[in-house]
């Protein structure tokens, strides 16, 4: 690494000495790149994109551009990238692992197609390409896989040949748990420990046999309808069953006994038999039509796209569905399937105003029946007996600690067995040390990344987006700042290598090489002063 | 034996400055039953001297010798505990502002029975009880007990206060000032009050007052004092007849006298001496208008001139004539031109170059 | 005395008016919102637009605001969290009782010591006992509560293992009566190290208060006439003098305890304790206006109430004041 270090600054030196023969005299000023504004999380908030950005000043500086690094809250971000005017130059952000992002839907279509460009979209960069357009809508469209994958491969090599956005890295997931307690651990790639597979899978050998795990934010409520955060949503995937479920990179079905495509528009879903509902009622067709036609009459929250994207679900019998979909989608399995919990028709039916709801005592179908909560303190979750593959302990505890030091002394103590949020650097060094603790390293399904204004110079022109991807170098920021915590990533790099199947290794790499940078930006006519300061070309 | 018998006692600030020596050698006794009065102008050390007698001197003025001795036992040595035992008990003491010095936080009867509580082991209802009594004996009506200090009128504050002091019966008063804040018919109604108890419950008193009529009124002894020496100590007939210092002379005119109502009435001009520089003479030099050369280079000694009657004067033999010239306004103000003259000299000389103060200290 | 009461309540609901104005507006006119502060959501669009309907973000800044309070004076209703999807104010009222609790608990202790502390302190001004004493209250004031925190938690919980290290109660606890919820051993047990952690951070100020009030009523005449009155020293200093000496210090009291509900966030936030601090910090960090809001108000109603009930206390402790 130091040894990179030092490359890297002489090059610098180079190619200062370099430009300084140039003459300032022939530059129009108009023409020199402005100073560029990038917005990043604070230092407290998340320290490594907080220094990522500061490596990414330091690349731009080789190319004789200057960067102000404004390190600001996290939804402030939000708000500036995703709104009108899209008032910024440079930002840094990240997606979190997510069950349904190990399906390329959102990162291929959801990110980068031009349909979201608009007020509020997820198209923040402004990327706007119809050439693109079209390999992601032949993503989107496919429920082949075979010819989905090769949209989707397609895709990744165009977004990294025309460097729309720069990855930095893909997270590991990195958490404890107390190997003395637990067997049978194994982790889900892209989501972790605390998933629906491990739990249900995971045996304690010792002790009293209830799980209990630390957790940093307490849940804010359980309502399916209007979860966002993401430590409701694993509760909430404990409790409630779908029609289908991860397992290793692929769905598997769930509540549903199996299902067919019978074409792009139409898939039927047999749903399986002697299933109840944690207070007892069956489990049957008309729930999960109730559900979608619920949703999309009063929203879905996070996974509104796929309970809308449905035009009506057709009851064939107590336990048959037809989905008709409005338009081909070709995630609807690996993501609508995987992200819509089935409601319980009788109750749901009867409530008044429900996203107005916090859902107390929620009934679900899945593994573990919602015990109590005591806001603040803990929440306890028991086997659900009924359950169709029952879990092997008799419950989940989850306690919350307000503070990381907090986290590590309770496992240390063995008061918890498996810490849920991702270890820090320093905590998994310390943690490490003892002999009742093993740390379990997955790669996650969300990446951290840089993106840019493609909307205004000099990031709307290619050129200088390929010189830039030369002078940043993921593998060095990555390595500088989680060490092997996590997995560099670089330009176009948008589908997770936990995403198995759809991840596509061979698109173009962009070798960390200042001089080459420089000979793309000179060919393509950029300028620079004797003080070494870049100009756009001529027009 | 007297019951207090004050020996050469000395008293010093520790100034900033250096000391300032606020009571030089002071002696005298009370017989028991008896009563002291403490007359001189503010600064003369009367106050210093009560304090020293209550021991109750401020953390930067101690005792340097002397003895203080109560019932033959010396306070000077006592340790707090030690005292603790004789206070209130034996010696008990009435302050000059009884607003100051009630604890404003509580019931006037409550601060009563406090005293009679812990030093008579007494109940609540006991010590109640005996409060009625004594405020009986002042005059003050029992449903005043209740009260808290700000209800009351000064001159019951100040009833309550001789009330309070009366308490446990003690051997020995101490009042300082104690109707000076008061108007002059409530002052004369009080005075007579405490004198009659004084009698009733053989009481020493020692009463400092910078009114030397109420030391007419009260006392049968008196001590005059200047710069924190005796001027002048006899019994109020001997001072007030026959005074032989020309301090006591003054302070005689200061005050309208019952007996003497043709007197003019004079103040003394100018102040007392700076007590925290080194004094060669008679203390009283420099506004004397009988001072002679010898006045200014040493202090006299205490003379006795009759029993029980003393002075500290170089020229004693002169008082006769003196009495006289006294009485008249130019004697005093022919003095204090020549004192000032005199201390401009003196000025001069000590510190050269530095110009000619303003005369003495306060 | 009533005039008065009136006078001071109907200055506060002014007051409390004012303010909540001011906080209304002032996070609404930060440049993000309760949508933005919904991490990794990737809600798109329709979904954000449904959300603002349903918070009622849609709708013109003085439509809300009027909205808002047409609800809080017709309903006493403060609005529901975006997030818990709860009214406001059950959000504080849930945290609010764990907070006074650890909050009084520490300032009862902190001033209890303290005022003793400092009487004694003045008593013997200039020896090596006062400067001790100062020294040692102004370290426990100047270091980070955080830090203290850390440090008896390193010592007591994972070195000696006597106490907890977090939470308020044993995880996995038998569920009881909401009196026994508090009233237990376990529930004191987690207490202690957080109480005596928030009591150190506090103990500086009545201290030091009350050790300048006794130095000027030490000096009083009546003092004087306490030691004449042949008292003991300790009866002096507490009964004649400290309690002289304690105005200051009870109004200090009685706003610090106001400020303390919504202050105690670090010493929650080492100890995990499930308070309002923490509750305060999350929902202003995440744009829960109505929480947020509704947080504020409560504190400065506290605060307001707090000084009120110093006056009334200061007519108990002091004779002399006449209300007006």
């Amino acid at each position: 690494m130091l040894r990179r270090l030092l490359t890297l600054l002489l090059t610098a030196a180079v190619v200062f000495a370099g430009v300084a023969a140039v003459h300032a005299q022939s530059l129009d000023p108009a023409r020199r790149v402005p100073r560029l504004t990038f917005y990043t999380t604070t230092p407290q908030y998340d320290p490594g994109r907080y220094e990522a950005a500061l490596l990414i000043q330091e690349a731009f500086r080789l190319l004789g551009v200057d960067v102000d690094v404004r390190p600001i809250d996290q939804p402030v971000i939000t708000s500036i990238s995703r709104s009108e005017p899209w008032d910024y130059d440079g930002f840094f952000l990240s997606w979190g692992s997510q069950p349904e992002r190990l399906d390329p839907h959102h990162y291929v279509y959801t990110l980068f197609h031009s349909s979201n460009l608009g007020h509020l979209g997820e198209n923040r960069q402004g990327f706007n390409d119809p050439v693109y357009d079209a390999i992601a809508e032949g993503a989107a469209v496919s429920l082949d896989p075979e010819q989905r994958r090769a949209y989707v491969f397609q895709a990744q090599e165009y977004l990294a040949d025309n460097v729309v956005i720069i990855p930095l890295w893909f997270n590991h997931l990195t958490q404890a748990y107390n190997k003395n307690r637990l067997d049978n651990v194994v982790a889900q790639p892209g989501l972790g420990l605390f998933t629906y597979n491990s739990l249900t899978r995971l045996r304690i050998t010792q002790g009293p046999n209830v799980l209990r795990v630390a957790q940093r934010q307490d849940i804010d409520h359980l309502n399916p309808l209007t979860v966002v955060q993401n430590t409701d949503r694993q509760i909430l995937d404990l409790i409630y069953d779908f029609l289908g479920r991860l397992d290793g990179d692929e769905v598997v079905p769930s509540t549903a006994e199996s299902w067919r495509v019978i074409d792009n528009l139409t898939v039927e879903v047999k749903i399986r038999q002697g299933l109840t509902f944690h207070d007892g009622k069956p489990v049957t067709a008309h729930d999960v039509k109730f559900t979608w036609d619920y949703g999309k009459q009063v929203g879905f929250g996070r996974a509104d796209t796929h309970v809308q994207i449905v035009d009506r679900v057709d009851l064939v019998d107590d336990y048959t569905v037809v989905f008709h979909l409005k338009e081909p989608y070709g995630a609807f399995i690996n993501a609508a399937f995987i992200s819509v919990p089935i409601l319980p028709k009788h109750i749901w039916e009867t409530v008044e105003n429900p996203t107005q709801w916090n859902n107390p005592n929620p009934i679900g179908s899945g593994p573990f029946s919602f015990g109590y909560w005591r806001r603040g303190e803990e929440l306890r979750l028991n086997r659900f007996a009924g359950y169709y593959a029952p879990a092997n302990v008799d419950g989940i505890l989850q306690i919350v600690y307000a503070n990381p030091d907090a986290i590590v002394g309770a496992m240390e103590l063995g008061d918890v067995d498996l810490v849920v949020p991702q270890l820090t650097l320093e905590q998994e060094q310390l943690l490490k040390q003892n002999s009742h603790v093993a740390i379990s390293y997955v790669q996650g399904s969300g990446w951290t990344y840089f993106a840019y204004n493609l909307r205004r110079q000099p990031f709307a022109d290619l050129a200088f987006r390929k010189g830039m991807a030369h002078v940043i170098d993921t593998a060095l920021i990555t390595e500088t700042i989680l060490e092997d915590l996590a997995t560099p990533a670089g330009p176009g790099q948008v589908v997770p290598p936990s995403a198995g199947y759809w991840y596509n290794p061979d698109v173009t790499r962009y070798e960390f090489d200042p001089d080459l940078a420089r000979r793309i930006l000179a060919e393509a006519g950029y300028q620079w002063d004797s003080a070494g300061r870049l100009y756009l070309p001529a027009q | 034996m007297p019951l207090l018998d004050v020996a050469d006692l000395r008293v010093e600030y520790q100034l900033p400055g250096g000391s300032l020596r606020a009571v030089e050698s002071v002696s005298f006794g009370l017989e028991k039953g008896g009563t002291m009065g403490i007359v001189g102008e503010s600064g003369c050390g009367k106050s210093t001297l009560m304090k020293a007698l209550l021991r109750l001197l401020p953390a930067n003025a101690r005792i340097t010798g002397g003895s203080i001795r109560f019932k033959g036992q010396d306070l000077v040595p006592l340790r707090d505990d030690e005292l603790r035992r004789l206070r209130w008990k034996e010696i008990a003491y009435v302050p000059q502002s009884a607003l100051n010095a009630l604890n404003p936080v509580y019931r006037v009867g409550e601060q009563i029975a406090e005293a009679i509580m812990v030093h008579q082991g007494k109940s609540r209802k006991e010590a109640w009880e005996r409060a009625k009594t004594l405020f009986n004996w002042v005059g003050l009506e029992a449903k005043r007990l209740d009260a808290y200090p700000h209800q009351l009128s000064g001159g019951m504050r100040q009833r309550t206060m001789i009330a309070m002091a009366l308490a446990l019966e003690p051997e020995l008063l101490i009042a300082d000032e104690p109707t000076t804040a008061l108007d002059v018919v409530v002052q004369d109604r009080i005075l007579q009050r405490l004198m009659m108890l004084q009698k009733q419950l053989q009481l020493s008193l020692v009463l400092v007052t910078h009114d030397i009529s109420v030391v007419a009124k009260v006392c049968d002894r008196a001590l005059v004092m200047y710069a924190g020496r005796v001027a002048e100590l006899g019994s109020t007939r001997q001072i007030f007849k026959s005074p032989f210092h020309p301090y006591t002379m003054g302070l005689l005119n200061a005050f309208p006298n019952v007996k003497h109502q043709a007197r003019e009435l004079i103040s003394i001009p100018g102040y007392p001496p700076d007590l925290s520089k080194p004094l060669a003479g008679c203390p009283f030099a420099a506004r004397c208008p009988f001072a002679v050369d010898e006045c200014h280079r040493a202090a006299p000694p205490p003379v006795e001139v009759e029993p029980g009657h003393v002075a500290a004067c170089h020229r004693l033999d002169q008082a006769e004539t003196f009495r006289e010239a006294a009485r008249h306004r130019s004697t005093w103000e022919q003095s204090m031109a020549a004192g000032e003259a005199r201390e401009q000299q003196v000025a001069a000389a000590q510190a050269p170059g530095a110009a000619a103060g303003g005369a003495g200290g306060e | 005395m009533l005039a008065f009461m009136a006078r001071r309540l109907l200055q506060a609901a002014v007051s409390l008016f004012v303010l909540l104005t001011i906080v209304f507006f002032m996070f609404r006119l930060l440049p993000a919102n309760p949508v933005d502060a919904m991490v990794d959501a990737a809600l798109g669009p329709e979904a954000i637009a449904r959300l603002y309907a349903e918070f009622g973000l849609d709708q013109p800044l003085w439509q809300q605001y009027v909205l808002y309070l047409k609800n809080i004076i017709t309903k006493g209703d403060f609005g529901m969290s975006f997030f818990f999807r709860q009214p406001a104010v059950d959000i504080l009222a849930d945290k609010i009782v764990n907070t006074l609790i650890l909050a009084i608990t520490a300032l009862v202790v902190a001033y209890a010591l303290g005022t003793l502390w400092g009487a004694l302190l003045a008593w013997y001004r200039g020896s090596a006992f006062e400067t001790a004493g100062i020294t040692a209250a102004l370290t426990f004031k100047a270091a980070p509560e955080f830090w203290v925190g850390m440090i008896f938690v390193m010592i007591f919980a994972y070195g000696l293992g006597w106490l907890p290290h977090s939470g308020m109660r044993e995880p996995g606890y038998e569920e009881t009566s909401v009196l026994l919820k508090y009233l237990n051993l376990d529930f004191l047990r987690h207490l202690i190290l957080p109480a005596t952690v928030a009591a150190l951070g506090s103990i500086a100020t009545p201290t030091l208060l009350m050790r300048n009030t006794m130095l000027e009523v030490m000096h009083e005449d009546f003092v004087e006439l306490a030691k004449a009155k042949g008292l003991s020293t300790l009866r002096i200093i507490y009964l004649h003098a400290a309690r002289n000496a304690l105005l200051p210090v009870v109004t200090s009291l009685a706003t610090n305890l106001g400020r303390a509900v919504g202050g105690m966030v670090l010493v929650e936030y080492v100890f995990s304790w499930p308070g309002l601090g923490r509750e305060i910090v999350l929902a202003a960090t995440r744009y829960d206006y109505p929480v947020a809001q509704a947080a504020f108000l409560m504190i400065a109603a506290l605060v307001m109430l707090m000084n009120i009930v110093a006056d009334l206390l200061y007519g108990y402790l002091d004779p002399r004041i006449v209300y007006k």
